[in-house]
């Protein structure tokens, strides 16, 4: 899993985003907030039937605000600073010829639309972009206002609504671009961590392979030097000489040539894991197979290793140590997992009482399994016999495995 | 969705940001002193000039307030103090309403109300939106009221609407601009840093130099044991002498295997610094991968504290009843508080992204790892 705190750049780019979002919020208030002073206005100077064409200006400059929100492109933009100067500039112009003195007493009534004009940092997604929007906005409305000047004749009058909006949003963008190069000083970098954890967590898993491996081949033929007889025979000789080799060549390290074979035929797992019983069955330990059937089912070729050399290390055990003759490996067939139970009815052993430089369960099969994402179960007691249960995921399932006829039956 | 982006704080989705963002109510509280002092010519025509000053300190004080109730290691901003802020700029508002009453003032101008909008505001990152919206609504119909109250009868250009709504305008502009910023942030950032967490980082494939290291590691393990089972090998016979040099060998290669299984990754670090591992029960292989990650992170960081005593890191995992592991990590630093804050804060802000119940005083931090 991932660390829970975004790369500094994605939240930056939210951020800001979020910052020039509520720019049309504000916007939006603005004119929504407009429209009661002009009525009462015009009505207090008996001219209401005046507001109707400024009330609906303010009305489509909310419905061209509500499309640049929904599109959030920069042409919607765009066209919402062109339909916004000529919808400031017509409402500006009608209420100065309704309310000629409005120029001089009430120019927070005149300059609403631009107002909500300049907060067009929509389409920003960094402070700078977010400056250079509210600056543009700025000039169509400052030049909105000057027309009104020249076209109605009156004293250029922007008020200090729309200069005010701009040194804020100038203000708030410089801010975030300040608090944002802080952060590049400051806060750890989350993806070098990761990358970092990942070579650490390769390195470890590169360990854990050696440790199982030289466990299942030296330490192993280490011990049959020990026990076996003076004359070595020829299968035993082999043995050796497979698990030198197999060290010699440390294939099991090579993560980069590992391929996938695919083909619908595909049975190298089953004549792996046959390969491994006729081995231990050759050193004396009848080993019983149930649950194998026609179904296909495919694992990852990390996974089908796994499997493989953690049920060659649970058989190892019950050949040395359990005292058994006779182990039973049943498979079961799930939807997303298989399962393989090792089972003997040799003397046992108490799990919470293995010392702790025995690797046989820890490194063999708990962690080579741990490793590929699949479960680990050992149940045993002095006496009783032992059960080693591995579960591993599935990768996909090219036929069911039909259910045992009992089943059916039943 | 919708609703979850209302009841989260940006602050709480995202700490670092507002770590380094702390200077953003700051910054407010500079907005609020300039524009009073853009005033001043009209405090001089009241008959309580000094009450104009009062008031801008108030509604400054409340966005300072903010700053610092929201150090890093302080608790979530709450409703407490919250409450305080909004009462500090409402008083703030109502000092200067008074000040202004019995004066024909032009409130389209009016600094008072802009500067508790922008306390209202300085709130936005550390509160949830919903939280923002009940306590910044109520508090703008009430401190509206009783502005209108005190000031419009002396306001002769506009009428008692128009007023009203002057007076709300700027307040209820930055509300609405804390509220959409809250909520557009936590329902843009929420669903990323969900799918990203979900995320499980690919396992390295290919890295030819780590895959050199440990062929080296298996050469040293297998150098003694190849060549004499090589041999055993080839003359097919076993001596006494071979059956004792088999034990040693074996001896010794089984404590090389265990202590090497026996390492996490915690002990990989204590190898290359002077970092002490109490580990007993290996409970640092159950961290997941971005525990892992946060931890590592403030590790180095401790570790590259100027002034700190490395050798004096110790850290200890310790199993709890209920499945999950409690750490605790200690040292010694000389440095002072304020600067120690600053280097190891964003460090155990991200940590506390991944962990539980995380505590830091002067020398020691804990945790439980779920």
């Amino acid at each position: 899993m991932r660390v829970r705190v975004l790369p500094r750049d994605v939240a930056s780019s939210i951020i800001t985003g979020s910052v020039a979002s509520l720019g049309w919020a504000i916007g939006a208030a603005t004119l929504v907030l407009g429209l009661p002073v002009v009525l009462e206005t015009t009505a207090r100077a008996d001219r209401l039937s005046a507001a109707i064409l400024p009330s609906g200006l303010l009305v489509l400059m909310l419905v061209c605000l509500g499309f640049v929100v929904w599109r959030a492109r920069i042409w919607a933009v765009a066209a919402y600073l062109a339909v916004g100067f000529v919808a400031s500039t017509s409402y500006e112009l009608t209420l100065l010829m309704a309310l000629p003195g409005s120029i001089d007493t009430q120019v927070y009534l005149l300059n609403r639309p631009a107002v909500a004009l300049v907060l067009v940092g929509l389409a920003a997604r960094s402070p700078l972009a977010g400056i250079a929007w509210s600056v543009l906005g700025f000039v169509v409305s400052t030049a909105s206002t000057v027309l009104v000047s020249v076209i109605g004749g009156v004293p250029f009058r922007p008020g200090y609504g729309p200069g005010f909006v701009v040194v804020i949003s100038l203000a708030a963008y410089l801010t975030l671009w300040g608090v944002q190069v802080v952060q590049r000083r400051r806060i750890p970098n989350i993806e070098e961590l990761e990358a970092e954890n990942d070579r650490l967590a390769h390195g470890e898993d590169l360990a854990r392979r050696t440790t199982a491996a030289v466990h299942d081949t030296l330490l192993n033929d280490l011990s049959i030097v020990m026990n076996a007889p003076d004359s070595l025979d020829a299968r035993v000789r082999s043995r050796l000489r497979h698990d030198l080799e197999t060290l010699r060549g440390a294939e099991w390290l090579d993560t980069s040539s590992r391929l996938t074979m695919v083909d619908e035929q595909d049975t190298s797992l089953r004549n792996d894991i046959m390969r491994l019983i006729s081995g231990y069955q050759w050193r004396g330990l009848s080993v019983h197979v149930t649950g194998s059937g026609d179904g296909i089912y495919r694992l990852d070729p990390a996974i089908a290793t796994a499997l493989v050399d953690a049920l060659g290390a649970a058989l190892e055990n019950v050949a040395r140590h359990s005292g058994a003759a006779v182990a039973e490996v049943e498979l079961v067939y799930e939807a997303a997992s298989i399962t393989v139970m090792v089972t003997d009815e040799g003397v046992g052993f108490d799990p919470t009482q293995v010392a702790g430089d025995r690797l046989g369960i820890r490194a063999s099969i708990d962690a080579r399994i741990a490793a590929v994402g699949g479960t680990v179960q050992v149940w045993s007691s002095p006496g009783s016999g032992t059960s080693i249960v591995m579960t591993v995921p599935v990768r996909s399932i090219l036929r069911e495995h039909d259910a045992p006829h009992h089943q059916e039956l039943g | 969705m919708a609703r979850g982006s209302l009841a989260v704080s940006a602050q709480q989705l995202d700490p670092l940001t507002w770590f380094t963002g702390r200077v953003v109510p700051l910054v407010y509280a500079g907005l609020v002193v300039l524009y009073g002092a853009f005033r001043i010519p009209t405090w001089f025509a009241t008959s309580l000039p000094w009450l104009q000053p009062i008031a801008v300190a108030l509604c400054a004080g409340a966005c300072v307030f903010v700053y610092a109730l929201t150090r890093p290691l302080r608790p979530q901003l709450g409703w407490a103090g919250a409450i305080v802020t909004v009462l500090i700029a409402g008083a703030g508002l109502i000092v200067s309403s008074i000040g202004y009453t019995g004066v024909d003032i032009s409130i389209e101008l009016w600094w008072a109300p802009f500067g508790f909008a922008l306390a209202i505001a300085s709130l936005a990152p550390y509160l949830s939106a919903r939280r923002v919206l009940a306590l910044g609504g109520v508090s703008t119909v009430i401190v509206t009221v009783l502005a209108f109250w005190l000031v419009d009868p002396d306001v002769t250009v506009w009428g008692p609407l128009s007023s009203m709504v002057i007076i709300a305008a700027p307040i209820v502009c930055g509300l609405v601009a804390a509220v959409t910023f809250s909520f557009v942030l936590v329902s843009r950032m929420a669903p990323i840093i969900e799918q990203r967490s979900q995320l499980v980082l690919p396992l390295k494939t290919t890295d030819a130099a780590a895959e050199q290291v440990e062929r080296l590691r298996l050469a040293r393990l297998s150098g003694r044991a190849v060549p004499f089972l090589v041999g055993v090998a080839e003359a097919g016979r076993i001596t006494p002498a071979d059956r004792a040099l088999a034990g040693q060998l074996a001896r010794r290669l089984r404590d090389d295997l265990v202590t090497q299984s026996n390492l996490t990754w915690l002990d990989s670090i204590a190898q290359d610094s002077r970092l002490v591992v109490v580990d007993p029960e290996h409970r640092a292989a159950r961290m997941r991968p971005a525990q892992r990650i946060v931890l590592r992170s403030l590790l180095r960081a401790v570790l590259d504290t100027p002034g700190a005593d490395t050798s004096s890191l110790l850290i200890e995992l310790r199993g709890r009843p209920d499945g999950a592991t409690a750490v605790a990590v200690s040292m010694d630093i000389e440095l002072p508080e304020g600067r120690r804050i600053m280097h190891l804060a964003p460090y155990y802000l991200t940590l506390r992204t991944e962990v539980d119940d995380l505590t830091w005083d002067a020398s020691s931090l804990s945790f439980t790892s779920p």
